[in-house]
């Protein structure tokens, strides 16, 4: 899974597996809503007309643009029609990735991410971010944390490709979640709609303001993605006789004996996914939760297929 | 006063520093928290709160429970022990005076297999008797008197120890008020600044001990008393022999033995009563309680007889009251002398009447001489000592000498019948009175009769219709006597010391017809009648009330033959007997000779006496003169004895309302409870553990 690779667009990174995403790079990252592109791409424009795909015929009313009148229709039913276009343009996507500390969770140790929630995203990041810049759609990257809040403003062009591969290799899960921050950030700097791709644990408290922030950019029209990274160890406590649980962003330490409370803290941890998914899709964000058991190339696809064009 | 003491008090010691065993073991077992990050720790915490207080609950129960345990295995080990005892460990800076009374009476050898309570009680006197700074002590036994080993505390201990060791049980009661009295004299003789203490150690027998008091003792002195008791005795007992008033030669009596079962069920026996050469033997059932078997007899020579009733197949706690000695006196058919003043030619007459209807009570085929007439002035004194009954009837004035043969009569027993007519008959019998003090109280002094008016036509008024000797007439008192009409005698006045129950008769005036009282150890009646003015004498219910009369009078008690063993022993013995005469004592049969002799003679006006100061050995003993039996007597245990039922501590914490120091201190309960005690602990232990698994169960993750 770790490994160096170098593709053709020059991309270099550990997260990057060109021949495992091979196998994917067939399926097209497709959104579910009419959207605002820059170029003219397979994804469904928000305006009609143009040179798009014909979809429909309407009367002639005055004030409409006599290119488009149906000059066949008209000589066989001596009625003036204008044809209907549907525009296509290419995706504007931004993945924004929660980097805070509880992200860092299933790793070795502090030094080595390997296993942790962070490491699964970078993965997950870099293969979407791959497949989106391969469909000639624009892909920008939002990395939240409240030790730093750096921003890329998608784009489709290799370089872009390298730069977010980069950002994403260097990323840290460190400090506490500011994903509201940086959904307020983020909303401020893309001027056009687009498609929101929230990835993180959501472990954060309060999370009406993350759903507030979610609420905003639907409100803009975009399309919203929430994806919902749990690892398999926070499904349940660890098994052993008494752990020395300590915050991974400054709540704090705790000892206790996981036999005394497992129950309780896994019905708690139902409890708190449930909350999640009904905040998430009630604030109109597509919800798709993945464990970090599974392999990312998996989670990809499973998220692809749904939405292949 | 309940003191809590340790059988191994270094258990406790040992178990107080256990008790932080399960803390050390709590703390050092505690699991060490293996570090380890968790993104999602708020819901730990969450979980943590909600749990927390519950797990927190069972961690203080299990840790509780099992110091509890602990804690009850190191009181089990150590034994714990309630004493209801005042009698504190030793205190060098005090010097203690103690009396310990020790029980010897025969309830202190009831029991089976050496558990006897004398056993006992030899135990606990050796423990208060062990060697102790400053520590005088006195031995007090109390038998049927209490008498004490040393006559003032000693500090020789170990002679009072060997006088426990040796010392054996007495059938005799328990003279409990002596013995309290007896060790507050030694108590009064010691320093008062020693600590005084007195040690009552027997099984506290009810009928002994039941009214016990402390007063004598100073206020100051602590009591405590060891009950050495049986629990759940089972005795049988022959409890009393109980014959005729007068057994007569060839008359056939009725011998009534009251049995007791002193157990909660019924008891087969065998009981074989033997008199001289007679044996009878009855087999019959005891049901729990008193009871009474009565054997039919007849004897055919006069005499003493001496005999006991026994028990042959009895197995109870107390054998020495499975027999019991008897003796018997055989009389011939009485003789009577009627001294009467008027002319035995004169008929009809007081004389006559009384002549006859004696002579028809009293005859005897085989002695013609069973009445004797004759006057006061002709009798001489070996007729008068020959006589059993002396009948009075218009005697006149009596000689200074015959007043007192006839209240020396009165002494020996006799009975004297005085049919009061006249006045010198009042004056002879407040001589007769005289002669015997306070040996005689007459319930009426006989006046002239009020305004000098004569007597006539007075009907019988009041009737003591239970007693004899009216109460052999029952429903046919009334009928038989309506027809009677008293004519004569006396005014009678009650007199200050008066037992108005012994007036059996009154007349219509008020004055006392018939009045019979003890007098020595004899008896006398008075009809307060003139027999030649009244139509008693011609009536039917004369002769059966003038032989009931005799026959009253010729009654003795069976205190006559029978003694308490250790109570002094006075007998009277008969006329006949000199002081120079060689008397000897000896038991009969099988009965154990008495060690320390069996008291001395000594003349009185009355006759030789006969004192036996300590009648130690129950039996039936006879006193001969050349072979020939003068006087028996059986020295028993009073029936009392016998009841072993017991005091408890309630009782005496009742009776006992002073605010002196006392306790008492069951054996059976220090005997019993003291192992009772530690098991309980033990269960209470497993107890505790199972309380454990079950809060672990309950609170279980």
């Amino acid at each position: 899974m770790v490994g160096n690779h170098k593709t053709s667009s020059g991309v270099n990174s550990k997260y990057f597996d060109a021949h495992a995403i091979s196998g994917l790079e067939s399926m097209r990252f497709t959104t579910r809503r009419r959207i605002e592109g820059t170029y003219s791409g397979r994804h469904v424009a928000r305006r009609q007309g143009g040179a798009g795909q014909y979809i429909d015929s309407r009367e002639y009313a005055p004030g409409d643009d006599l290119r488009r009148l149906d000059w066949p229709a008209m000589g066989r039913t001596n009625r003036a029609y204008i044809r209907l276009y549907q525009d296509e343009t290419n995706l504007s996507c931004l993945l924004m990735v929660d980097t805070s500390g509880s992200m860092h969770f299933g790793a070795r140790n502090r030094f080595d991410e390997s296993g942790s929630k962070i490491q699964w995203v970078k993965y997950f990041t870099t293969a979407l971010s791959h497949l989106i810049v391969h469909g000639h759609d624009q892909v920008g990257l939002s990395i939240a944390n409240s030790n730093e809040h750096e921003f890329v403003t998608p784009s489709g062009s290799p370089r872009q490709l390298r730069i977010l591969h980069d950002r994403i290799a260097a990323a840290k899960a460190t400090g506490g979640t500011e994903i509201t921050q940086s959904l307020d950030d983020s909303f401020v700097r893309m001027r056009r709609r687009g498609v929101l791709m929230l990835i993180s644990d959501f472990l954060v408290d309060p999370l009406e303001q993350v759903l507030s922030g979610l609420r905003k950019f639907r409100g803009r029209g975009w399309e919203t993605i929430a994806v919902h990274v749990v690892h398999p160890d926070e499904e349940r406590l660890p098994k052993g006789v008494a752990f020395r649980f300590a915050g991974m962003e400054g709540e704090g330490n705790v000892d206790c004996r996981p036999a005394e409370i497992r129950k309780i803290y896994e019905s708690r941890f139902v409890d708190h996914c449930a909350r999640v998914r009904d905040g998430l899709l009630g604030a109109g964000c597509d919800y798709r939760r993945f464990n970090t058991g599974d392999t990312y190339l998996t989670a990809v696809r499973a998220f692809l297929v749904p939405r292949r064009g | 006063m309940l003191n809590l003491s340790f059988l191994n008090p270094w258990a406790i010691t040992i178990g107080a520093v256990a008790l932080a065993t399960p803390l050390v073991v709590h703390f050092l077992t505690r699991p060490r928290p293996r570090p380890m990050p968790l993104s999602t720790i708020q819901l730990v915490f969450e979980a943590i709160k909600q749990r927390r207080s519950r797990h927190r609950l069972r961690d203080f129960l299990v840790l509780l429970l099992r110091m509890l345990a602990i804690a009850l295995i190191a009181l089990a080990i150590a034994r714990p022990q309630w004493q209801n005892s005042v009698i504190q460990a030793s205190n060098s800076d005090v010097d203690v005076a103690r009396v310990i009374i020790l029980d010897i009476s025969q309830s202190m050898e009831a029991g089976r297999g050496g558990n006897q309570p004398m056993e006992r009680a030899r135990a606990v006197a050796d423990r208060y008797l062990q060697p102790q700074q400053g520590l005088v002590a006195g031995l007090v036994l109390v038998g049927a008197r209490a008498e004490s080993v040393f006559d003032q505390l000693s500090g020789n201990l170990a002679a009072l120890r060997q006088t426990v060791r040796t010392i054996t049980t007495r059938p005799q009661a328990a003279d409990a008020f002596g013995a309290i009295n007896l060790a507050a004299e030694m108590l009064a003789k010691t320093d008062p600044s020693m600590k005084r203490e007195v040690i009552l150690i027997s099984d506290f027998q009810r009928a002994d001990w039941g009214a016990i008091r402390f007063d004598a003792l100073a206020e100051d002195t602590a009591v405590q008393m060891e009950s050495v008791a049986l629990a759940g005795s089972n005795n049988l007992a022959v409890l009393a022999i109980r014959h005729s008033v007068r057994v007569v030669v060839d008359e056939p009596f009725t011998c009534e033995v009251e049995v007791g079962n002193f157990s909660e069920i019924e008891q087969p026996i065998r009981c074989s009563l033997r008199l001289g050469q007679t044996t009878r033997t009855v087999q019959q059932t005891l049901p729990p309680g008193q009871s009474m078997i009565t054997f039919p007899l007849e004897v055919g020579e006069p005499g003493w007889l001496t005999g006991s009733v026994q028990f042959l197949t009895a197995a109870d706690d107390l054998p020495s009251d499975d027999v019991r000695p008897w003796v018997l006196k055989v009389a011939t058919k009485p003789k009577v002398v009627l001294l009467s003043g008027q002319n035995a030619q004169l008929r009809p007459s007081a004389g006559y009447y009384l002549e006859r209807a004696i002579t028809y009570l009293v005859a005897d085929a085989a002695n013609s001489s069973s009445l004797v007439r004759m006057s006061p002035r002709s009798i001489d004194q070996s007729t008068l000592d020959a006589a059993d009954v002396v009948v009075l009837d218009h005697p006149g004035r009596l000689s200074t000498g015959l007043v007192k043969n006839l209240a020396d009569a009165l002494r020996r027993g006799r009975g004297i019948f005085y049919v009061v007519s006249e006045l010198a008959d009042g004056v002879n019998l407040q001589a007769i009175q005289q002669q015997l003090g306070a040996m005689m109280q007459l319930p009426v002094r006989f006046v002239p009769p009020a305004g000098r008016r004569a007597r006539r036509g007075l009907s019988v008024f009041e009737v003591a219709r239970r007693e004899p000797p009216f109460a052999v007439f029952g429903d046919a008192l009334d009928s038989a006597f309506a027809g009677v009409r008293i004519g004569g005698g006396l005014g009678t006045e009650q007199t200050e010391q008066s037992l108005k129950d012994r007036i059996l008769a009154k007349l219509s005036d008020q004055s006392a017809m018939l009045v019979m009282t003890d007098a020595g150890d004899g008896k006398i009646a008075v009809l307060n009648a003139d027999l030649d003015q009244s139509n008693l004498a011609v009536q039917a219910p004369f002769v059966p009330l003038l032989g009931e009369l005799i026959g009253n009078l010729l009654a003795r008690s069976s205190a006559e033959t029978e003694a308490d063993c250790g109570q002094p022993l006075v007998r009277l013995m008969p006329p006949s007997v000199d002081l120079e005469d060689q008397l000897t004592v000896r038991p009969v049969g099988d009965w154990p000779e008495s060690p320390e002799g069996y008291g001395s003679w000594e003349a009185s006006p009355t006759g030789v006496l006969w004192q036996w100061p300590r009648p130690d050995q129950v039996g039936a003993y006879r006193v001969q003169r050349a072979g020939e039996t003068m006087l028996a007597v059986a020295v028993t245990t009073p029936a009392s004895e016998s009841d072993l039922s017991t005091l408890d501590a309630g009782v005496i914490d009742n009776t006992t309302s002073s605010a002196r120091p006392l306790g008492f201190r069951d054996a059976r309960d220090a005997a019993d409870d003291k192992d009772r005690w530690w098991n309980w602990l033990l269960v209470a232990c497993v107890l505790g553990l199972v309380s454990e698994v079950v809060a672990l169960r309950l609170f279980r993750t």
